[in-house]
């Protein structure tokens, strides 16, 4: 397995604080990657420059050999960069289908059809992912109606119809009860087993952090403290010190 | 009994029709009311038109323009100087238009979709009051501020009756078109532009790309509208490209409602109907439309036909 994303003293400053400074990161294709660090560690911020979201101030990024430091956000996405946000962030006022729909007919270069009712488009794979996220039964749903635990799958299910080779997940178990916690942290072990997805998340909880993850990031105040396996990690003692330290 | 009502396809065969029945009222119209009368439908029609067009960008793609008149106005314009001035035949005229609408909406649309919100409104407004000072001083051509009058219409669409058929026929095409666009998988992407543009970038997609098809699509169908109204009226003005005829468009589809694709015809229609009856009756028709814009955005801030669709949705459960 090679490396599929790589950052080279990626840099990003608002005003004068040092959100990221110099991070160089380099995640391998397959790999469930967790990035953790205290609130304003840069976690989100290391997202947006990856996805094009924010521009950086110096550095690169490099996605499979090729450079997509400036790329916008949409050129990103159809490289295979995928991404679930901190805030949900969906259709409120489309159903279900309608949601997963969307990155599906970019996917089958059919956003430029002009005439042919969406009613009459192949509904499968949108069904069968809609299934794989366990939303069947909200299938004809708006947005809006469903849970929150539900809208995080939903976020997810657009996600996955970009048919992505890399998904970034912000928090992906933020707001949910422990049962939904751990479906979702299930759901997210499968895809990157059975599809072989490579996963980079960010999460809050230490434990869904040290369960799933096969390498963690540890980020301080924009730059990398530690990295390694969750062993390592654990028995790091400036993470102990700067990090897990507070929570215990 | 009740089940009947909640039940999809008897609400779509209703639908059928309701639309079946309109259409061939409108077929069959010259044949029952006085000509004033049919004159006053056709003018209706355009109306319907161009706030169908309109509605494109504001209520599918989330679009406030405040300048898409300028291509009811270009379109006008195209087919009167054309006609008037070069002699050139009316089909050839009407095919001109058809091309000054798509490459001036290509233009300004090229320039204002980059912007959003309030800065997109007044670039669109700038745009046309530009448009506007170019047809006012080009007076041997456009006649200035007293505007174009005895436009030549081709023979075929030059009674009451005819042009109502050519107005009727060609919006129809239109109409059936723009539906057909609504409910398309480039529909579903104007409508999530409007819901959530953050979301539809992580899709993968250039709002900017569609943001600009959206206006090119309304500008195209905007200039044909101005063209079909200087066949009916056989004139053209500047007021075409004047405030006032936006702030009308826009509040036939605020008055239908912007989120359903029949809205701007139901407010077209009342447009017209308030603007021609009480401009009879009284001097102040603006202000009772002030009035009325007033209540419509308090009372019913989805319009009407939102307000039924909202009602009958609540009733289905």
């Amino acid at each position: 397995m090679g490396i599929i994303l790589k950052t080279e003293l990626l840099s990003k400053s608002f005003g004068g604080l040092k959100a990221i400074d110099r991070v160089d990161l380099s995640v391998e294709e397959g790999e469930l990657r967790s990035v953790i660090g205290s609130n304003g560690a840069g976690k989100t911020t290391l997202f947006n420059l990856i996805t094009g979201y924010y521009p950086s101030d110096s550095g690169k990024i490099i996605w499979r050999d090729q450079e997509i430091t400036s790329l916008p956000v949409p050129r990103v996405t159809c490289l295979g960069i995928a991404r679930v946000f901190q805030r949900t962030n969906t259709f409120l006022n489309l159903t279900v289908w309608e949601n997963v729909m969307l990155p599906f007919l970019r996917v089958r270069k059919q956003e430029w059809n002009l005439l042919t009712p969406v009613s009459r488009l192949n509904k499968r794979d949108v069904e069968e992912l809609v299934e794989e996220v366990g939303l069947s039964e909200q299938i004809d749903h708006l947005a809006s109606t469903l849970s929150h635990g539900h809208q995080r799958r939903l976020e997810l299910a657009i996600a996955l119809a970009n048919v992505p080779a890399l998904l970034l997940l912000d928090e992906p178990t933020a707001g949910m009860s422990i049962r939904e916690c751990t479906e979702m942290m299930n759901l997210l072990m499968k895809l990157n087993q059975k599809r072989g997805l490579t996963i980079l998340l960010t999460e809050h909880d230490m434990k869904v952090v040290f369960s799933v993850s096969q390498r963690i990031t540890v980020l301080h105040f924009g730059r990398i403290l530690a990295e390694g396996s969750p062993g390592e990690i654990r028995n790091n003692a400036e993470v102990q010190k700067v990090y897990l330290g507070e929570n215990e | 009994m009740e089940n009947i009502f909640r039940d999809v396809r008897f609400i779509k065969f209703s639908k059928t029709i309701l639309v079946s029945g309109v259409f061939i009222v409108f077929c069959l119209l010259p044949l029952l009311v006085s000509p004033r009368l049919v004159f006053f439908f056709s003018e209706a029609i355009v109306w319907i038109l161009f706030a169908l067009s309109y509605n494109l960008m504001l209520g599918h793609t989330g679009m406030l323009s405040l300048g898409h008149t300028a291509f009811f106005g270009l379109g006008a314009y195209t087919f009167g100087v054309l006609t008037r001035k070069a002699l050139v035949p009316g089909t050839t005229a009407f095919a001109a238009v058809l091309g000054m609408g798509f490459v001036s909406s290509l233009i300004v649309g090229f320039f204002c979709v980059r912007h959003r919100r309030i800065y997109f409104a007044f670039l669109t407004f700038a745009f046309c009051q530009m448009i506007y000072a170019i047809v006012y001083s080009m007076y041997n051509l456009t006649g200035g501020d007293d505007g174009l009058i005895s436009i030549p219409v081709p023979k075929i669409v030059a009674s009451t009756t005819s042009a109502y058929y050519f107005v009727f026929s060609v919006s129809v095409i239109c109409l059936f078109l723009l539906l057909r666009i609504t409910n398309s998988p480039f529909g579903s992407i104007l409508h999530a532009i409007r819901d959530n543009p953050e979301r539809v970038e992580f899709s993968g997609l250039r709002i900017k790309d569609f943001r600009l098809a959206s206006f090119v699509i309304a500008g195209f169908f905007g200039a044909i509208a101005g063209a079909l109204y200087t066949i009916l009226t056989k004139s053209a003005f500047l007021e075409y490209f004047g405030i006032e005829f936006m702030a009308l468009i826009l509040f036939a589809c605020l008055l239908g409602g912007i989120h359903t694709f029949y809205g701007p015809v139901v407010g077209a229609m009342i447009v017209v109907a308030l603007d021609k009856l009480l401009g009879k009756y009284t001097l102040y028709w603006a202000a009772v439309t002030g009035v009325s814009v007033i209540l419509i955005v308090i009372l019913f801030p989805k319009g009407i036909l939102g307000f039924l669709k909202e009602r009958g949705e609540r009733f289905r459960g």
